[in-house]
């Protein structure tokens, strides 16, 4: 894992909502959706703004006042297991003038950051697929419509 | 660029909009009355017998401000075609759902299977459904008619479509959500043939006001379920090879226990066969934001960050149980005792 490059949601395809100390993901591409568990939920907005693991790493510790324990070890398997799902991918730069999220306020002890992955709902869109036409409009205006 | 094309995306959708309202005036209105919200419906001759059945309990003769006009029409009935689409099939080659492009104004949702056309104007209150004929309507869209325009609607007033079942006692409801095959349409059913309060099976509305509101008087009962209550078989009205499953008129069949609205106070996920009676377990706000969100989001129109965010804030606010559902003649009794006691077990 490149602890240097920021990683940012892969959003619109990508929504998500903390909701009690968990994060509800949903990815339009695929029809899967995800439970974040652990710190997740106190790094999802950090990944929403983009930060790079270094970043995160630097504020999970200060906020679970960690010292020097292994926790990296956590984040890349984590972010890894992300980037897999392509629920957040690289970006060169995280966009300037979005503001710095508030300081972690980490509740209770430190758990690693886990994701619980469903796919029952898969089959339903791939049968049923949906294509959102960007604001360009449709592709080609057939010549003769009918 | 993106200017341009937003710009090209707005013309091309104003005209195309005004050529299918102009082309599809009908023969027959009625008014239904959703989330409080008048509507006035405009049916071509044969689409009248086969969407209102499902709609036929909302209907008001109250006169009062419009809030939306939908004219739903064929072309073979309503003696029109469907003016020039700005689409090609060719372009979606695995067919499914087109939706947009959607404009500050404009949502437009073609599905080609079975080739049905929906238009929403939020700034006009105008809705267009076209489809070429009646016989062309599934018995999914039968039971649950307008299934793109309303949930645009209803997000346009600050409601939320969901989907899930509705019932209650003394105007107090709970919300009964999960996957197909979690029990949810047995549980509403059951509760509603024991002669609980009914507001919908399959989707719901939940209003601005945070209330459970009707939207469609059908349920949708599989072999197992139906079996349990046999004496709705009169009421099936298609068996729809496409949903594996048999509509039921509950409208119709139980006309005393439909009612308009519901306060909510609980959000109830049933699972099947884990007890010897009905029970309930407290079950966390992103259990029930799992179970709620994302089978409203992929089946529902323009349900993305807004709507995940509306049921996130739904199951935060609600709280929620598991229920465990035990023998059948008891689940009924299990959910009116809950909502007896405000919605806690």
């Amino acid at each position: 894992m490149d602890q240097d490059r920021a990683l940012k949601v892969n959003a619109p395809a990508v929504i998500g909502e903390v909701i009690d100390d968990d994060v509800v993901l949903i990815n339009f591409d695929t029809g899967t959706y995800y439970l974040l568990g652990g710190s997740g939920a106190e790094i999802w907005p950090l990944l929403e703004r983009g930060a790079t693991p270094a970043a995160i790493e630097a504020r999970l510790r200060q906020a679970y006042g960690l010292g020097d324990g292994d926790i990296r070890s956590d984040l890349d398997r984590w972010l890894g297991e992300l980037l897999a799902e392509n629920l957040v991918a690289g970006v060169d730069a995280v966009p300037a003038g979005e503001p710095e999220p508030a300081a972690l306020e980490a509740a209770g002890d430190y758990a690693p950051p886990t994701v619980s992955r469903f796919d029952d709902m898969q089959e339903m869109l791939l049968l049923d697929p949906i294509h959102d036409v960007a604001d360009a409009g449709w592709p080609h205006r057939p010549a003769d419509p009918r | 660029m993106r200017a341009e094309g937003s710009e090209r995306a707005t013309s091309t959708a104003e005209a195309f909009f005004a050529a299918v309202w102009d082309a599809g005036a009908g023969a027959v209105t009625h008014s239904v009355r959703l989330t409080g919200h008048r509507i006035d419906l405009t049916f071509s001759p044969d689409l009248e017998p086969r969407l209102m059945p499902a709609l036929a309990h909302l209907k008001t003769e109250s006169q009062g401000e419009t809030a939306l006009q939908v004219r739903a029409w064929d072309s073979h009935s309503g003696g029109t075609p469907l003016p020039a689409t700005p689409w090609n099939r060719a372009d979606y080659p695995d067919g499914g759902e087109i939706r947009g492009p959607d404009t500050a104004s404009i949502s437009i949702a073609y599905r080609f299977d079975p080739g049905a056309l929906s238009l929403f104007d939020r700034e006009t209150g105008r809705a267009v459904f076209w489809i070429d004929s009646a016989d062309r309507v599934p018995g999914w869209m039968a039971a649950a008619p307008f299934r793109t325009i309303l949930p645009w609607f209803v997000a346009a007033t600050g409601g939320q479509f969901v989907h899930g079942a509705g019932v209650g006692l003394d105007g107090r409801g709970v919300l009964v959500a999960g996957a197909g095959g979690s029990g949810k349409s047995t549980t509403a059913l059951l509760c509603a043939d024991a002669g609980l309060q009914f507001v919908g099976d399959d989707y719901v509305v939940v209003g601005a006001d945070g209330d459970l509101h009707a939207a469609y008087g059908s349920a949708k009962l599989d072999d197992a379920s139906l079996a349990l209550l046999p004496h709705l078989k009169p009421w099936v009205v298609n068996d729809d090879p496409e949903i594996s499953k048999h509509v039921v008129m509950l409208s119709r069949a139980r006309p005393e226990s439909v009612v308009p609205r519901l306060r909510l106070e609980a959000i109830l996920l049933p699972r099947l066969g884990r007890s010897d009676r009905s029970r309930f377990h407290p079950a966390s706000a992103s259990e029930a934001l799992l179970a709620l969100a994302p089978t409203t989001v992929f089946q529902l129109p323009g349900a993305g960050g807004p709507a995940l965010r509306f049921m996130a804030e739904l199951a935060r606010r609600v709280p929620a149980y598991h229920l465990d559902l035990g023998p059948p003649d008891g689940v009924a009794a299990a959910v009116a005792d809950l909502l007896r006691k405000g919605g806690t077990p």
